[in-house]
């Protein structure tokens, strides 16, 4: 903290440069920037109010992008015969521009996947196969050219539930159930790295090997996702 | 703090060292703690004059017992944290019945639970029990409100007994699972109760802190009256509850 102590003049002394200047040395060297001089102690309890913070800061924009139908989407298809999958992208979210994040800035995302109709290869096949998953990606920039790093691990929805789950409902291959909901995840991505930048965050799709001779299916349908960069 | 001016000297008066400092030395008074919001202007503070994030992994628990693998980070007026597992694998766990093809899918899991055995019992069960990461958070919160969110990979009985290994289906109408959020031991956000399924919850969840340490935590309960049993929460037959991936994030905002 820095303290202003200047001398106490009695009435009658006299009045020499030094005293005279003696206040105005101290204020100027007290304020003059130097770290560890003019800190938070100088300041008033209270002193600092939201209207002080400048505009656009202490809520700055989001990025939000959507895509799709709320009535039909794309066929998402699991393959057949224990074919190789691949991650299928759904939406990217991208920042207008890339955003110089310091380290320790936090990007917080949000996805909401709406899947539409769903098909799957039946009870002949291992019901821990009929699943499908997604994941979140980070899109950044170190400079050189944009990299993707998993920010949220793959998790997994389940097409059917358990058969005879309500004993008044029959059948071999389970109740589809994942017809027609909402997925929907959230999370942060905090940075350590200096002099990163990010350019976006991505939802990805993917299915479980599917060792049946019919197709595991879901259609993508409409989905909005946002990304926000907090920093202070 | 606004400064008066006491002394408006009179006209033809003596000019004495006193009377020169004195208006002066009140202005540099409020130098010493007494700056207040007058002194600056409005909308003067820009995201650069707060004091930078810092990392602050080594006081966030990600366990009761102490470990501390979250990433989390103090910032001016909030502090996130944020643990996760990470199972990435997708060739990576194989169902019990080990038939051919039935190879390759995500996993190991993070914690399997059996429903022969006494895996869980008929209240909430704490999920950091068995997972070491995703499922609990304790930090130096400060006074404010916490919101976040949780995410879960979860499965109990996906339906096809070859999943389990079994020769057939076990039976029951009363199988049900369901994870809440405690914030300090207080249910703050449940799912309700869904039947059996592979599925992901997402979670999310907001109250109010005091300053001092908090927990959050992740709980779950399961029901099950499959073969040869009537009484929820039997231990007597034979499929399994698994946990894959979990994300707990918290936002502690205080200013």
């Amino acid at each position: 903290m820095s303290t202003i102590n200047p001398t106490y003049p009695a009435p009658s002394d006299v009045i020499t440069a030094a005293s005279l200047n003696e206040l105005f040395t101290e204020l100027k060297d007290n304020t003059d920037g130097t770290v560890g001089r003019l800190d938070a102690s100088n300041l008033r309890r209270g002193a600092v109010t939201s209207q002080h913070i400048a505009e656009g800061i202490a809520y700055g924009s989001l990025t939000f992008a959507e895509a799709g139908s709320v009535t039909s989407g794309t066929t998402r298809s699991s393959g057949t015969g224990g074919a190789a999958t691949s991650w299928v992208d759904l939406l990217t979210v991208s920042f207008t521009a890339p955003v110089a994040v310091a380290e320790g800035a936090v990007l917080r995302y949000h996805f909401n996947q709406l899947i539409g109709d769903v098909s799957s290869s039946g009870g002949g096949s291992t019901k821990a196969q009929q699943v499908y998953y997604l994941r979140v990606l980070l899109l950044f920039n170190d400079g050189g050219g944009t990299l993707t790093t998993t920010i949220q691990a793959p998790v997994g929805y389940g097409l059917a539930t358990r058969s005879g789950n309500d004993a008044s409902v029959a059948g071999s291959n389970g109740d589809i159930v994942a017809a027609w909901t909402r997925n929907s995840l959230s999370g942060l991505s905090i940075n350590r790295t200096a002099g990163r930048s990010y350019e976006g965050v991505r939802l990805q799709l993917r299915w479980n090997v599917n060792d049946a001779g019919t197709a595991n299916q879901v259609d993508t349908c409409h989905v909005n996702g946002m990304a926000y960069i907090s920093t202070f | 703090m606004k400064v008066f001016s006491t002394y408006p000297p009179a006209p033809r008066a003596f000019v004495d060292a006193q009377l020169l400092q004195d208006e002066g030395r009140r202005i540099a008074r409020t130098m010493n703690g007494g700056v207040g919001s007058e002194q600056m202007p409005y909308e003067s503070i820009s995201a650069d004059k707060f004091v930078a994030p810092a990392d602050i992994d080594s006081t966030v628990r990600t366990t009761p017992a102490g470990a501390t693998t979250a990433t989390a980070s103090e910032l001016a007026s909030q502090i996130f944290a944020i643990t996760q597992t990470d199972i990435v694998d997708l060739a990576g766990f194989n169902p019990p019945d080990g038939g051919a093809g039935n190879t390759g899918i995500l996993g190991p899991p993070s914690a399997s639970y059996q429903t022969n055995s006494s895996a869980w019992g008929p209240g909430w069960n704490r999920l950091s029990d068995t997972v070491a990461e995703g499922v609990y958070l304790q930090w130096p919160a400060r006074a404010g409100v916490v919101s976040g969110a949780l995410l879960v990979d979860w499965e109990f009985y996906l339906g096809d007994a070859s999943s389990y290994g079994l020769g057939a289906a076990p039976t029951g109408s009363q199988w049900r699972w369901q994870v809440g959020v405690f914030v300090d031991g207080v249910l703050v956000a449940r799912s309700g109760r869904y039947p059996p399924r592979r599925h992901t919850v997402h979670l999310p969840f907001t109250v109010p802190v005091p300053s001092r340490s908090v927990v959050v935590d992740v709980r779950w309960q399961a029901s099950y009256d499959g073969a040869g049993t009537s009484n929820a929460y039997s231990y007597s037959a034979d499929t399994v509850l698994r946990v894959y991936n979990a994300s707990l994030w918290i936002r502690n905002q205080y200013r």
